[in-house]
Formats: structure tokens, sequence, C-alpha cells
């Protein structure tokens, strides 16, 4: 399998992972702490304030769980270049991260429950300076974050400590 | 130690009971072995693992090549002993067709360490257990009746303390075989850790009171990540610890040395004496700016309002609280300026030559009470910070923080370098900058840094000014009237920090080093040699966009380096050039 090196977009089935995954935490979260204070409202402002809030606020997250992930696959990139992992990333705060191939420690790949409904793995990518948040590429097709895998494993170097 | 060495109990055996002896030690390293692979699990590459065994193959007594590191250089003698007996030895040895005939003897704490450690662990018991020891003191039998119960438990909590260390010290052994040292404690809860010496960082060797006492050291031995091996060999007798550093030398491949060669052997490239440790402590960044404008507060106040400060004297005690408030901040100025001289007391720092430049080390010598070494092989070092309050730039002196990707230890809450140096001349600077990071190519302080973007400096007083009222704000809320409005005075000094904040940044990036400095009441300079960079990152805000700046971070192993805010296409391309370099050729540098 080729990798890219040039920019290039996650899998689009991520769109509808991010969706369930942050749909889940309408349900979880949001759908709780939005009953929670329209139940503590009850008391202040009537009934019908209270519904009025509490439809609100879980409006706004489900909402928001729908739209967003589209920006968040829009503003996230990555490539595979000659001498290191680009990965860029973020809607509100822009990253842009560029980890060398010789200094990569070790490279994972990950795969959730949910995620394997849509058949998708995430990469993540450790070196010896350790935080590796910003060098993981989530929401690759599974047989393309093998592919990255191994050719990042391959090309591993010295660590430099 | 008197634990007897293979070599020693070898020389001096018959020659039959060398067979009984060899099949004795064929059965343990079977033993062994097997016990080994099933500790596997904490070791996921087992590449390493067999690595290790060809290692130890390769030193099998057969050929007699001497065995690595630790019976070589600590048992001289014993190898004498050893060669006599070569002939029987092989044979007996070959017809059992060992391949892994090294087997080195556990070592265990000095038996003082019992008095060393007493202290220290009780303390630490007590810190640990304390939501109990609150409990027993503040509730149980109710106040005023501080009943035998109570000093029960206290005795308790005492006892438990020597409880546990009395296990560390039944319990701890350590051994360097196969090129790798091996740590295990612990009675109930065992801890078995094996470091590959070529890991470590770096090298302490911490002595406290008893230590000094008894005539024992602490080794602490840093590798990167969080294995750390402080409070384990916490009490070594001097011989123990120096044979232990030489034979984790010796497995690391630096060639061994003769004592004549050691440490303190090499000229101090830099002692400090008590008037320089004292100024150190005296420009600590916070507590000293506290009081000099407190201070010069205190002297101002009565130029800009005679009454008012006149008024106050009659009332005795606002004043009385007021000087109290700054005799305590006084006093413990002072207090953290002995401290520090305490802390760095004699402070010698070497640099200890050797053949192979990547074994070079600076090694440092401070304590008065606790002493403590410290050794960091320069090949091992991430990066250098040049520490310059205003205080101490204004005395001429700055201070060299030393980074390895060891942890470093925990000073005041942030993680501090390993090495440090308090007290450097400015004019010293650049040269021992040098020293600690040969790959150095420029003068920090002589070179003109490229600026930061000039939209970062307008950021920083929008940020500012938004400070300042949020505290006018403040003070409207706590004074009364119109007197809140004297808090718009601190906007004025606001601007005017910013403005020099911002002047004082600047960045550099030159073919072998990235350089960063920030700050003008704190400034700091960073240096990191391009072959360990790890990775770059960039960074954009919402608010930094809309001006087109962004924020590079240049990470190396156990830190970063973060430069001021330029524009982002400069930022961009400088992502798309830092790329790590191949490893600097120490050597090369050398002969230049």
């Amino acid at each position: 399998m080729k990798l890219p090196d040039t920019p290039t977009s996650l899998d689009p089935r991520v769109k509808w992972l991010w969706r369930a995954q942050s749909m889940l935490r309408v349900l979880l979260f949001w759908l709780p702490v939005s009953g929670a204070a329209a139940y503590g409202l009850t008391s202040v402002g009537g009934q019908s304030a209270a519904a009025v809030v509490g439809v609100t606020v879980l409006g706004l997250a489900a909402l928001m769980a729908l739209l967003w992930p589209a920006l968040r696959y829009q503003h996230f990139n990555y490539s595979v270049r000659e001498h290191d992992l680009l990965v860029e990333r973020g809607v509100l705060v822009r990253r842009k991260s560029s980890i060398p191939h010789n200094r990569i420690q070790h490279v994972d790949t990950r795969q959730g429950p949910i995620e394997r409904l849509f058949g998708l793995s995430s990469v993540a990518v450790y070196t010896a300076a350790g935080m590796s948040a910003d060098g993981s590429i989530p929401g690759l097709a599974s047989d393309q974050a093998e592919a990255i895998r191994d050719e990042l494993a391959r090309r591993g170097g010295d660590d430099g400590v | 130690m008197s634990s007897p060495g293979v070599g020693e109990t070898m020389g001096s055996k018959p020659e039959e009971e060398w067979e009984a002896l060899a099949r004795q030690v064929a059965a343990d390293l079977e033993r062994e072995k097997q016990a080994r692979m099933g500790e596997e699990d904490e070791d996921d590459d087992d590449t390493e693992f067999y690595e290790e065994i060809a290692l130890e193959e390769s030193h099998a007594i057969g050929d007699l090549a001497p065995p690595t590191g630790f019976s070589q250089v600590l048992r001289p003698k014993a190898e004498e002993e050893l060669e006599l007996d070569e002939p029987e030895l092989t044979e007996a040895l070959e017809s059992l067709e060992l391949d892994e005939p090294e087997e080195v003897a556990w070592r265990g704490l000095h038996p003082a360490s019992l008095v060393v450690n007493l202290l220290p662990r009780t303390w630490k018991t007590l810190i640990g257990m304390w939501p109990l020891l609150l409990l027993v003191i503040v509730g149980g039998t109710g106040a005023g009746d501080f009943a035998i119960a109570d000093f029960a438990w206290v005795g308790l909590f005492l006892l438990s303390g020597f409880g546990s260390t009395l296990v560390h010290y039944l319990t701890l052994r350590y051994r360097v075989k196969g090129g790798k040292l091996e740590i295990k404690q612990g009675l109930l809860n065992r801890q078995a850790r094996i470091i590959d010496p070529a890991r470590i960082q770096n090298v302490g060797e911490v002595r406290n009171i008893f230590h000094n006492l008894t005539g024992l050291v602490e080794v602490r031995l840093e590798t990167a990540g969080d294995a750390r091996t402080e409070g384990l060999l916490s009490a070594l007798s001097v011989q123990d610890a120096k044979e232990l550093i030489l034979a984790l030398e010796a497995a690391r491949g630096r060639a061994p040395r003769e004592e004549a060669a050691d440490a303190e052997q090499a000229p101090p490239i830099l002692v400090l004496g008590v008037g320089e440790l004292l100024a150190f402590g005296l420009s600590k960044a916070s507590a000293g700016l506290v009081a000099v404008v407190l201070a010069v507060g205190l002297e101002v106040m009565p130029l800009i309002s005679p009454e008012e400060t006149a008024s106050t004297l009659e009332n005795l005690s606002p004043v009385a609280a007021f000087g109290g408030l700054l005799l305590t901040l006084v006093v413990s100025w002072l207090g953290s300026a002995s401290l520090s001289v305490i802390r760095h007391f004699r402070y010698t720092l070497r640099r200890e030559p050797d053949q192979d430049p990547r074994q070079v080390a600076l090694s440092s010598k401070e304590g008065l009470f606790t002493t403590k070494r410290m050794r960091v092989p320069l090949g091992k070092v991430q990066m250098i910070l040049v520490d310059e309050p205003v205080l101490r730039r204004a005395m001429g002196f700055g201070t060299l923080n030393v980074e390895t990707a060891g942890l470093g230890s925990v000073q005041e809450g942030v993680s501090a370098a390993e090495l440090v140096v308090p007290m450097v001349d400015r004019e010293e600077l650049p040269a021992l900058a040098q020293v600690a990071l040969p790959g150095l190519d420029v003068n920090p302080w002589a070179v003109t840094l490229n600026p930061a973007h000039p939209r970062a400096l307008y950021r920083m007083m929008v940020a500012g000014t938004l400070q300042g009222l949020g505290l006018t704000a403040l003070a409207a809320w706590l004074l009364p009237g119109w007197f809140a409005l004297l808090a718009l005075g601190v906007l004025p000094v606001v601007w005017l920090t910013r403005v020099l904040d911002w002047r004082a940044q600047g960045w550099l990036v030159t073919p072998d080093v990235v350089l960063s400095r920030r700050g003008f009441w704190r400034r700091r300079t960073w240096v990191m040699s391009r072959d360990k960079l790890q990775s770059v990152h960039l960074a954009q805000g919402p608010l930094m966009r809309f001006h087109g700046i962004g924020r590079l971070a240049v990470r190396v192993a156990g830190s970063q380096v973060v430069l001021p805010d330029i524009g982002w296409d400069q930022a961009d391309a400088l992502l798309d050039e830092l790329r790590p370099l191949p490893e600097l050729d120490l050597a090369e540098l050398e002969l230049d």
C-alpha cells in the first residue's frame, strides 16, 4: 500500500465514528447534566423555564456532536514524508507536529469497540520525549493504519538519548 | 563489603571440588535462565533478552576473555588467582559445556544503613500516614486527655518506620551481572529492577549528616523516563559505591581507569565561595524581588503622602503588623539565602577528561551537611538553560543548568536540572556553556538574536492591560471610594514590563543548535543541540491566528525549547527545516 507523502485526510468514515462517540457522550454526560439542571431550575423558575433550559442545553450539545466532527475532519491531515511524520490538526487551536522517523521509539495501532464497528484503527507514535498525543492519527482504515505502523517502525533509528 | 566474589572462592579450591562447583554453577544458571524467561513479561522486546544471553556467552570462561565489568574491575586480585588456575578451570568448564559460567554474588547495604536510614525512613512513614496520625491526635480519646493510647499509636508508627528500615536493609540486594545492574528488594512487595548501564543518564552520590557520620554514601542513578534509583542504594560504603560506579562505567564501555585518574584528580574549573553563594541565594528571583519592592515602597510611601503615613504611625498596631510582615519577609529571604549557601557549600565543578569524548563528564560536588556529587557525561546532555534573574544579572552572574533525559530532582514543585552551576561570572558563561554543550557554535550573549514578532508585543500589551484593569476592578471592590483609581497607576508599569519582556525575547537556529531567550525580570536562555531533537510542534490559538503568529516548540528527551511567538509562515518553514542531525561527532569537536 502506498503511503501518502502529501497532506491527506483521514478516512471519511471517521466523521461518523466521531459523531457516534460524541452522541454517546451526550447521552452519558449531557443528558444527566441537563436533566439535573432542569430539575434544579424547576423550583426557581417554574417547570416551563426549566424544560426550555434543559432542552436547549441538550439540543446544543447534540448539534455540536453532529457538526463538530465534520470541522475536525476538515482540519485533520497527515503525511508520511521522506524524513518525518507530519500531523496537522485542530479547529480552534491549530497544531502541526513533525516527528522525524529516526526518533520514533515505537508505533502502536489501536482499535476500540466502536472503532471496530466502523472498521477503523488509530496509530500512536512514541518518541523518547514521551508525549505522544500530537503524534497520533485517529480514524484510519485498519489496513492503512497497519501499513503506516509497519513503515514507521521499519524506518526507526537512534533515539538521541 | 565482605561477601565473597566468585574469583576468591574459585581460587582457593582444590581440583576435585572444581567439577562439583562447576556442576552446581551450571544447575544454578539453568534455574536462573528459566526464572528469567518467566520474568520476561516486563520487557516486551525479546531480542534484547537474546542479545544479553549472547553477550554473556561471549564471555564464557571457555575462552577466558576477562568477564565484563564487575569482577574484572572490582577484583584485580581475584583475577590474578583465577589466571593461575586457568587450564584446570577451562577443562572443567568445557567438559560440562557451560554457556554461562559467570555468577556474581549479590551485594547488600552496609549494616550502618540502619542508622543512616532510620530517621529519614521513619519520617517518610510518618508523612505517608499523616491522615491517620492526625486522626489519632485530634480525635482519639478527646481533647485534654492525651492518653497512653495515643502514645501507643505514635509508638506504633515509629515502630513501623523502624520495621521498614530493617526490611530495606535485610532485603535490598544488587549486583552487576552480564553488563546489567540488577537491584531487588522487598519482603511482601518484591521489586526487582534491571538497568542497562548504557541507559543511565547521570550518576549522583548523596551523603546526608548520617552518611557523613558513618562514612557511607547513597548512590542515585537516573535513566530516561521515570525509572530512578533514589532511595534504593541508600547506604553503601565509599569503597562499594566506587566499585559499583566503576563497574557500571566499564559495562558502558568506558575504559577502566586508574585510581590516579579518578574524578577528584581533575583540576576544578569552578569553585564557589560563601560570598558568591550568598549572592546567589539573595538574588533568587521571587523572594528577593518582593523584598526589594517592599523596601522601596516603604521608602516611597512617606514621600507621596506624609500625613497618611504619619497618621498610620499613630495607630501603632497596623504599622506593627506591616513591620512584622516585612520582617518575616526579610527573615525568610535571608533564610532561603542561607539555605542556598548550605546546599551549595564549597561548590566545585570539574571536567573529567576521557579518551572517549562521549564519556567526558561534568561533575559537581556541593553541600555542607548533605554533600552531593553529580556526574553527567557530555554525550547525555540534552540541553542547557541559563537563568539570569535581574538581580543576579546586575551582579554580573548567571546560573547554568545542564539537563539530561533523566528526571532531575524536584525542587519547589518544579523539576530542576540534573546539574546546576549556581553562580557563573558573566565573562565565563559563554566558555562554560560551550563546555557543557560542545556543539554550541555561537556565543549566546554576543550574537544578534532574531526578534519575536511585533504582533506578539501587541498581544502581550492587550493581555497586560486587561490584567491591569482586572486588578483595578478588584481594588475598587476592596478599597473605599476613588482611592481604587490609584490602582490604575499599575498600568504604565505593566506596559513597561511587557515592552521590556518583548525586547528581551529572541531566538536563533544555527547549523548546530536551537536557542531561545525570554523574560526581562527573569531572563532565561535555552540552548539545545540539534542532534538531540525529538520532535517539533507548532501551535496557534484563535487570537494568534488573528495576528498571524504561531508558537514553535522543539522537544528533546525530558524537556523542550519554546521559541518566542513568530510569524506563522516563518514557524512553518522552521518546522520543515528542523530535523534531527546525525549525532555530533564529539571527537571531531575536540580536535578543533
